[in-house]
């Protein structure tokens, strides 16, 4: 399987009166995010399934990268929490792209590369950023095949453009 | 004055509400409430703009669906006797697995995400409709090239079924619609009746029953294009 762990785009920030789950995703960040999701594409990365958190920055980060999904898109709670063994049981697909949050997202990485979620300081992503993995999606099994904070996915987007990557 | 907006909220909760009494199982209108929620939410995100979230309606509603096709033909449809023991073994089996989904965390996390959008402008929704009209007409202009294709039928009951909730969420008449709905709706119970004698292994001693129901179908496809022919001018104007 080729696992794409991408952390949601940038979101409002907490307040006082808006529920944590209901933090929208700002207008840069939807704007930045499509761009990063264009460098995905520039990649040739498409999915045959998407599980994504519920918490609606990560909902709204799902859809800007349904573009690129070319199978079914499953909503899950346990993106919003710590990873489990109960979430590796559930995907299925050989291109699968999972959207959360961090501090679970690297804590996922670490766990999947090196059996050890006390690994996780290496593999913080930044907001947007996606982190790609290969093998079988179980503690240790997998390997690093790439690490794209979302500066380098929007500028393969922009290099592109320019006629640099042709 | 803030703009006006449609809030998905209220079938939100009817889902919601139904959720126990489709786990429950003892009143099938549990089952079909929760059907019923799915094909308007899913209206809803489609007025939105919306993708994510619909791939999981979609799943509930299959398996919602697999248990109350079941049901109407049991309680609506009145089924040779033979027949409607296979079809209770069957019922049983969708049962089973509707209630794995609805425990699956899936479910839960559907809900959530649904909890979380924002009421839908009424402008945007306005936007969008002409473009779920355009579909229905186009689905309609198959059928009347070959109405008697149940494929092109059931596309159509689809859809139009779709554009009825769309209106309906906008605060509009679906009215006009609704003739045809019915009719298409008839069609519909007996191809599927249809389908499941035909994956019964009774389905030759229900050969009798099957000729009286193809004939019958035969007859509503028919009515189902006329009365699509009568709808289709009331909706024209809103593409």
């Amino acid at each position: 399987m080729d696992l794409y762990l991408v952390r949601h785009a940038k979101a409002m920030p907490r307040t006082a009166d808006m529920e944590d789950a209901l933090r929208p995703l700002t207008p840069d960040g939807k704007k930045s995010f499509a761009v990063a999701v264009e460098g995905l594409a520039r990649l040739g990365v498409t999915f045959d399934r998407m599980y994504h958190s519920p918490l609606l920055r990560a909902v709204e980060t799902a859809e800007l990268l349904i573009p690129l999904v070319h199978g079914e898109s499953v909503s899950t709670a346990q993106l919003a929490d710590d990873p489990s063994s109960a979430l590796l049981r559930e995907l299925s697909g050989r291109r699968v792209a999972l959207v959360g949050h961090e501090p679970w997202m690297g804590e996922l990485a670490a766990w999947l590369i090196h059996d050890d979620r006390a690994a996780a300081d290496g593999f913080v992503v930044k907001k947007g950023g996606v982190i790609w993995l290969e093998g079988d999606p179980a503690p240790g099994k997998m390997s690093l095949r790439g690490f794209f904070p979302p500066k380098v996915l929007r500028a393969l987007s922009r290099n592109d453009e320019d006629g640099q990557n042709s | 004055m803030p703009e006006p907006s449609i809030p998905l909220a209220p079938w939100l909760s009817h889902l919601k509400d139904h959720i126990p009494i489709a786990r429950d199982g003892s009143d099938p209108e549990g089952v079909h409430q929760v059907r019923v929620a799915t094909r308007r939410l899913d209206a809803w995100l489609v007025l939105a703009q919306i993708d994510v979230v619909r791939d999981d309606l979609r799943w509930l509603r299959r398996r919602a669906s697999a248990v109350r096709d079941i049901d109407v033909l049991l309680l609506e449809l009145d089924p040779p006797r033979e027949f409607d023991s296979w079809l209770r073994e069957l019922h049983q089996d969708a049962r089973r697995e509707l209630l794995v989904t609805l425990d699956h965390p899936r479910l839960e996390g559907m809900i959530t995400a649904l909890e979380a959008f924002r009421p839908l402008s009424m402008s945007t929704a306005r936007m969008v409709l002409p473009k779920v009209v355009r579909q229905v007409l186009r689905r309609g202009d198959a059928v009347e090239s070959s109405h008697q294709d149940l494929q092109k039928l059931h596309r159509l009951r689809r859809g139009a079924r779709r554009l009825r909730y769309c209106l309906e969420w906008l605060g509009e008449s679906a009215k006009p619609l609704k003739s045809a709905q019915k009719v298409l709706g008839e069609a519909n119970d007996v191809a599927m009746t249809l389908r499941y004698i035909n994956q019964s292994p009774l389905r030759d001693s229900l050969a009798e029953y099957r000729k009286t129901l193809e004939h019958k179908l035969v007859e509503l496809a028919d009515r189902s294009a006329s009365a699509w022919t009568k709808s289709r001018q009331s909706i024209e104007g809103l593409a």
